[in-house]
């Protein structure tokens, strides 16, 4: 009985201590016709009324675990690479410190508090495409 | 306050005290018909006292009393029944017109706080609400180090995401190109 309620203790703890984690994706938004993307099936949505393309290809996807202080590097392919600083967190969401680099270059550098919902970097254009980084906490 | 006679009744006999003697008095100060009805019981009563009644009694007054107090002994402890007025609804809404009074103001009182208190709490929520929409983030500070980039942000209420929207950066024709420019762009 003892053993049980122990293994139950180290369950609910386990879970209660899992730190959030940030998901960043790279994605390309063309008007090209191509197959939809079916790991963007939940954001595409989003991104057609905020952009307007007809089409959008996932090109990298990174998670990283959020801890205090502690910057996240997240290399998603292509020469973008993100920073994410998290500063503490609040009951409206994580408090973070975001950088977006291309190459050495620095194209976006912001202190935001990420809640429930995705944020979205508008990127570069190249060619008839432009580049977004989404960027969201998740559990 | 009405005009009333029991008032000034009341007043010139000395029944009344505090704020209804308070009352009756302002009133008859202030109100000719009621004055001229003090003016006359009180003429009615001085009359009276000046001209006391002249009882005749049949027995002598020592003997009256001893017949009241034979009577007393005789009935010794026997009870008796006396009827107690009804009141009506206006009788006692008059009676206990100050209580009733207090009451109502006390009612409205609370009535007044508790709409008072619905409202304060009420008034952050609706604030709240409308300056930070759940879901969004919330930017704090924002700058694009690459020069003449700008950046702006806003809540797009339509996909229910924050969006941060950079312009200035420069256009290339393809994905080697931007890496090579953006990598010998020192920020």
């Amino acid at each position: 009985m003892r053993w049980l309620v122990a293994a139950l203790l180290g369950v609910v703890l386990s879970a209660s201590v899992q730190a959030a984690s940030i998901e960043a994706r790279l994605i390309r938004a063309s008007n090209e016709t191509e197959k939809p993307d079916e790991q963007l099936t939940k954001l595409e949505p989003k991104l057609k009324k905020v952009f307007g393309y007809r089409h959008f290809q996932q090109l990298g996807l990174q998670r990283g675990p959020l801890k205090e202080n502690g910057q996240v590097r997240l290399d998603l392919g292509e020469g973008i690479v993100i920073f994410v600083t998290p500063r503490a967190a609040e009951k409206k969401g994580q408090m973070m410190d975001f950088e977006m680099y291309s190459g050495r270059a620095a194209l976006v550098k912001s202190s935001v508090r990420v809640g429930h919902g995705e944020l979205l970097v508008k990127g570069p254009e190249v060619g008839n495409t432009l580049l977004v980084v989404s960027l969201a906490v998740v559990e | 306050m009405s005009h009333n006679t029991e008032s000034v009744s009341g007043l010139l006999d000395g029944e009344l005290k505090g704020l209804r003697l308070w009352l009756a008095k302002r009133h008859i100060s202030a109100c000719p018909v009621c004055a001229l009805e003090y003016r006359h019981q009180q003429h009615v009563r001085r009359l009276l006292q000046a001209n006391p009644p002249t009882a005749t009694m049949s027995d002598s007054a020592e003997f009256f009393w001893s017949k009241v107090k034979s009577d007393i002994q005789r009935r010794g402890e026997e009870s008796v029944e006396v009827p107690l007025p009804r009141l009506a609804l206006a009788d006692w809404l008059e009676q206990h017109q100050f209580a009733m009074a207090t009451a109502a103001a006390l009612i409205i009182a609370v009535c007044g706080a508790v709409w008072f208190m619905q409202t304060i709490r009420r008034a952050p929520a609706v604030t709240a609400s409308v300056a930070t929409p759940p879901g969004f983030a919330q930017i704090e500070q924002l700058k694009t180090p690459v020069p003449h980039s700008a950046a702006t942000t806003f809540d797009s209420e339509d996909a229910g995401v924050t969006v941060i929207w950079v312009t200035g950066l420069p256009w290339t024709p393809d994905m080697n190109e931007m890496k090579t420019q953006f990598a010998n762009l020192d920020t």
